[in-house]
């Protein structure tokens, strides 16, 4: 189920339940919290200096040593003066480029961006940014994670910032971390390789995905709440009050926003039908429904729920969200939703935090 | 964009065409492939044509069929063709060669299929890997270009076709935005530059082996200047003098003055009107080689030779060999014309040992049977030579010494010349030499005086070999060149056996003492052809002084020279630790300064870019760095509280000249920017 991570993951804690407590077990729990701390993820942005970059031949630069020695060889059997000349002046060339294709790496900085949340099964979309903050154009810049995906090559134009996004699949719900990724580039001849590994302190939250199809929302269930017992409901419009925040959008009143004189934002009132709001309750689901049902159903309701403007209630076991609406009150719901029975991850950057 | 090959565009042509229709990205990638597959195809064609001049007719035209078929598959935008076409086109190659060169090995052979399959190797251009292995298959090819020339302009073709192949290395790496080839050749040149240091400590450092390391050169490369097995003056028009070592002697005790050096080659008695050969040697009623050493205190010189690879027979023996060389080879022998001869071809560098006399007589046993064949001349050539002696012998009974001196003094008081580009000469060469064109080298001196000497009845051979040696005083030792190539004559006295005259030095008697063949010539060349326009001459000299130095610095930089560099410098040339060592210390330091050339961080170019960094740094040293989303203003906003009232106000001044620099003005204002600079130097939170 994390395959397609790379083994050094962010928190090796995800690892210690599968593991169970063999000794085996703990011996690999400390190796990888041992990796894992020397290797910890990289919060904010990283520059790539010195200690980060490793640069090694390429496959065609393998073959052009080849060539070199051969040509070496012929020049040494047939005594050719000017033979060494060239033979010379190649490999220094091959030298020399060594220098230019770490350079180009060298100075970059990477720069962790915002991350949508998604449900699971669709793609999610890690944003980056390269930064060039030299005179220097960046030639061919590739960004990948090992393992998953063909590299994307960017040229990074100098006191330019460039935005990769890069696709990664979901197979379960929860804050899925960013992956190891590699930045890498053969420029200039392609005869030797620079890379460096980056693991953005970063992540995605992949929310549960919405039951299909949709069960019916639940009606009318909503007897001990706070609401006042005037209801919320959206059958008839009762009132048009102003604005407060957390009002959904849709409820906005334009009409008589557009009469007023002020133009102050207005929202529409409506008297609800029976019970007014909703709560999903995760008592109230069927009693032998697995948990990942349970939670599908939920988020496919809060979603449901969110669309029609509807004011909605959340209760899961150790967990309540009063009766609200708008898109904060949505996300804290789906949040918690994806992150149901999960060990709480120490949270990710702000930014990325939230959509 | 999509790391497609550039060949498998070409194929997927008919699919390209819609997508393309419709402005899809495959569409522009595959105009831009097919424009990178051109470049590259233009410095395969700059890495070959330097080689077309030597290679067979049917060679070139093959290649150029492959190259144009090609090319008409990137106009034409045609899949490149299929692995059966292309394996019967390699089976015909192979064919082809072989039919040519009767193997499939050796440099000629090697060479012929090299290019061949390079034009082949341009339809199989599908993946990255391909292109590669044409760019590399291209700096091989321009290597065996060195077979031929290692001229000036030979090296500067190789260089420029080195660049475009960087060039198209580089062409390649682009993967996004496309690059004008201006600014890729830029990028090339800059990288070769780079390179250029490193390249000359490789070259002076690199440790050079002693030998061929595997066969040998086959005799196309080896038959240059020097030594042949016949002498035909006036059939060559140009001695390109090479400076490439023949071979390398040592003596023990002093060495001979340079006058002596004469190093014997093989010997030619038989003249045929036009080129001199060698006599039959196993012709019955032959001496065996003898020399007689006149009295005790005769001058000796033991000396020992290292001869360089050349696919000969002879080994060089200073004149006159007086003992059997000692040396690893087999069987050697003194040949009657007292030549050292090697049964097998000399085709590795070999080291041998004699002792030379000056003072030693040979060819005392000779009879008048064995002097035949010195005497003959052929019949109906060079009939003016012929009348000459005529008349010479007409005079009166004469010494064979008073002969002699009058031929030499008939080179020396006429309008002789020494040139090493002397005209070419008809059938009757030595008649044209003495009496209209008087201009030649040692082989038409040498050629003309043994015809008159045979015509005046004295027995009289041409000696081919080396005169003069270049010495190595650091080294303690001589080098012996290919230009120093000579031919000189032996007349045969009873009493004194053969002797030695050399004609050449009555006309340029420098050539002898300095062993220097070049300078005398060509002067007297320039003054005789050039003699009007004085421009020419000196363009032509400084031509020459060019190639001189090529030849000096470049091509004779060898093993030898390597150990006296490096004993200049202090080391111990087979301390292989300290030569490692200096290697390592020189590529490191080469590569250090041009890593802190190239590597240093480079500021924002722009001034007040530069000194709005500036202010900010100061202020981050007192803690109060900027954060990245702050603008000016902002920044400001947050930071004039924290500071001393006086440090706020200057603050604020400088953030007002930078808005106004920015935001107001546009343009940068060299005014504005010095007072900003001031206020900044003067701020001290």
């Amino acid at each position: 189920m994390t395959a397609a991570l790379p083994a050094s993951r962010r928190d090796p804690r995800l690892f210690a339940d599968e593991r169970g407590h063999s000794r085996t077990g703990r011996l690999i729990d400390s190796v990888s919290h041992r990796i894992a701390r020397r290797r910890r993820p990289h919060r904010g942005d990283l520059r790539l200096d010195r200690r980060r970059i490793y640069i090694l031949p390429s496959r065609a630069g393998l073959l052009f040593a080849g060539a070199m020695v051969t040509m070496l060889l012929a020049t040494i059997n047939y005594s050719l003066a000017l033979g060494y000349m060239l033979t010379f002046v190649l490999a220094a060339v091959g030298l020399v480029s060594m220098l230019h294709t770490w350079r180009n790496l060298a100075g970059l900085i990477l720069r962790p961006g915002r991350a949508d949340p998604v449900h699971v099964g669709q793609f999610a979309d890690m944003n980056l940014a390269l930064v060039n903050p030299s005179r220097l154009m960046r030639f061919a810049i590739q960004i990948h994670s090992p393992g998953a995906g063909t590299p994307i090559t960017h040229d990074v134009t100098p006191d330019a910032e460039k935005m990769v996004s890069i696709a990664l699949p979901t197979t379960r719900r929860g804050w899925l971390a960013a992956p190891r990724l590699e930045v890498s580039t053969t420029f200039p001849l392609g005869l030797w390789r620079a890379w460096s590994y980056w693991e953005p302190d970063a992540g995605v939250l992949v929310l549960p995905q919405p039951e299909t199809p949709a069960a019916p929302l639940p009606v009318g269930q909503l007897g001990d709440t706070v609401d006042d017992g005037n209801g919320h409901g959206d059958d008839d419009l009762s009132a048009i009050r102003p604005y407060r925040p957390g009002d959904s959008l849709r409820r906005l009143a334009w009409k008589a926003m557009a009469r007023s004189a002020s133009g102050a934002p207005l929202t529409k009132e409506f008297s609800g039908g029976a019970g007014g709001e909703t709560a999903f309750d995760w008592n109230q689901l069927p009693a032998g429904m697995p948990v990942e049902a349970r939670l599908s159903r939920l988020t496919r309701w809060v979603l449901l729920a969110d669309t029609g403007g509807q004011r909605y209630a959340l209760r899961l076991p150790g967990q309540a969200f009063d009766a609200d609406t708008g898109p904060t009150h949505r996300e804290r719901c789906l949040e918690a939703l994806a992150l149901f029975d999960l060990p709480a991850d120490p949270p990710p950057d702000a930014g990325i935090r939230r959509a | 964009m999509m790391p497609t090959s550039r060949a498998g565009k070409t194929r997927e042509r008919r699919l390209g065409l819609s997508i393309r229709a419709l402005g899809g990205r495959l569409g522009a990638s595959w105009e831009r492939d097919r424009r990178d597959t051109l470049f590259l195809m233009g410095a395969v064609l700059v890495s070959v044509l330097p080689q077309m001049p030597w290679m067979p007719f049917w060679c070139s035209a093959g290649f150029l069929i492959l190259f144009v078929w090609r090319l008409g598959l990137v106009f034409g935008g045609r899949p490149l063709p299929g692995t059966s076409v292309r394996i019967s086109a390699a089976i015909a190659i192979i064919g082809a060669v072989y039919a040519q060169y009767h193997t499939l090995v050796g440099s000629e052979a090697g060479v012929a299929l090299l290019i061949l399959f390079l034009g082949l190797k341009l339809m199989e251009m599908r993946a990255r890997r391909d292109l590669f292995v044409v760019i590399f298959l291209c700096c091989f090819l321009l290597l065996t270009g060195y077979f031929h020339s290692q001229g000036i302009l030979m090296g500067a073709a190789t260089m420029f076709a080195v660049l475009t192949l960087i060039a198209s290395m580089l062409t390649m790496q682009f993967r996004q935005d496309e690059i004008p080839v201006g600014r890729r050749l830029r990028y090339a040149a800059v990288l070769l530059l780079q390179a250029i240091p490193v390249a000359a400590a490789l070259f002076l450092l690199f440790p050079r082996p002693d030998g061929p390391l595997w066969g040998s050169p086959d005799g196309s490369m080896a038959a240059r200047t020097g030594l042949s097995d016949s002498m035909s003056p006036g059939e060559i028009s140009n001695l390109a003098g090479s400076a490439e070592v023949v071979m390398r002697v040592s003596f023990e005790g002093t060495p001979p003055p340079p006058a002596e050096l004469y190093w014997r080659g093989p010997t030619f008695g038989h003249f045929d009107g036009r080129a001199w050969r060698p006599v039959f040697a196993s012709r019955p009623g032959t001496p065996v080689p003898e020399a007689r050493l006149p009295r005790d205190n005769i001058r000796r010189y033991a000396y020992t030779a290292t001869l360089e690879p050349a696919s000969r027979h002879w080994l060089l023996a200073l004149d006159v060999p007086v003992s059997m060389p000692e040396s690893d080879l087999t069987r050697v022998s003194i040949a009657p014309t007292f030549e050292m001869v090697s049964s097998e071809r000399l085709s590795r560098r070999s080291r041998y040992s004699a002792i030379a006399s000056p003072d030693a007589l040979i060819g005392l046993n000779e009879t008048r049977f064995s002097l035949e064949p010195w005497l003959r001349l052929p019949s109906g050539f060079n009939p003016r030579t012929l009348a000459l002696a005529e008349r010479w012998l007409a005079t009166g009974p004469a010494s064979i010494e008073r002969r002699v001196q009058q031929v030499l003094a008939h080179f020396r008081d006429e309008a002789f010349f020494y040139t090493m580009t002397p005209p070419l000469l008809g059938r009757d060469s030595v008649d044209e030499f003495l009496f209209e064109t008087r201009a030649g080298f040692c082989e038409h001196y040498t050629s003309a005086f043994v015809m008159l000497m045979r015509a005046m009845g004295i027995p009289a051979r041409v000696v081919t070999g080396y005169q003069g040696a270049e010495a190595n005083a650091g080294e303690g030792y001589w080098i012996v060149r290919q230009s120093n190539a000579h031919a000189w004559a032996e007349v045969w006295e009873s009493g004194h056996g053969w002797r030695r005259v050399d004609p050449t030095a009555a006309v340029a008697p420098e050539r002898i003492k300095q062993g220097r063949p070049e300078q005398a010539g060509n002067t007297r060349l320039a003054g005789i052809e050039f003699g009007d326009q004085p421009w020419l001459s000196r363009l032509r000299l400084n031509l020459d002084g060019l190639t001189h130095a090529w030849n000096q610095w470049l091509l004779s930089y060898d093993r030898s020279s390597q150990a006296s560099l490096l004993s200049r410098l202090g080391l111990d040339v087979n301390d292989w630790r300290e030569v490692a060592g200096a290697f390592a210390g020189a590529l490191g330091l080469i590569l250090g300064v041009i890593a802190l050339l190239t590597l240093r961080p480079r500021l924002p170019r722009d001034p007040v870019e530069r000194q709005y960094d500036e202010f900010c740094q100061r202020l981050a040293a007192v803690g109060l760095g900027r954060l990245p989303h702050e603008t000016p203003n902002s920044f400001l906003h947050r930071i004039e509280r924290l500071l001393e009232p006086e440090d706020a106000g200057q603050a604020r001044e400088i953030v007002s000249i930078h808005n106004h620099l920015r935001y107001d003005l546009g343009v940068t204002r060299k005014d504005l920017v010095d007072q900003m600079k001031a206020k900044v130097r003067a701020f001290h939170p």
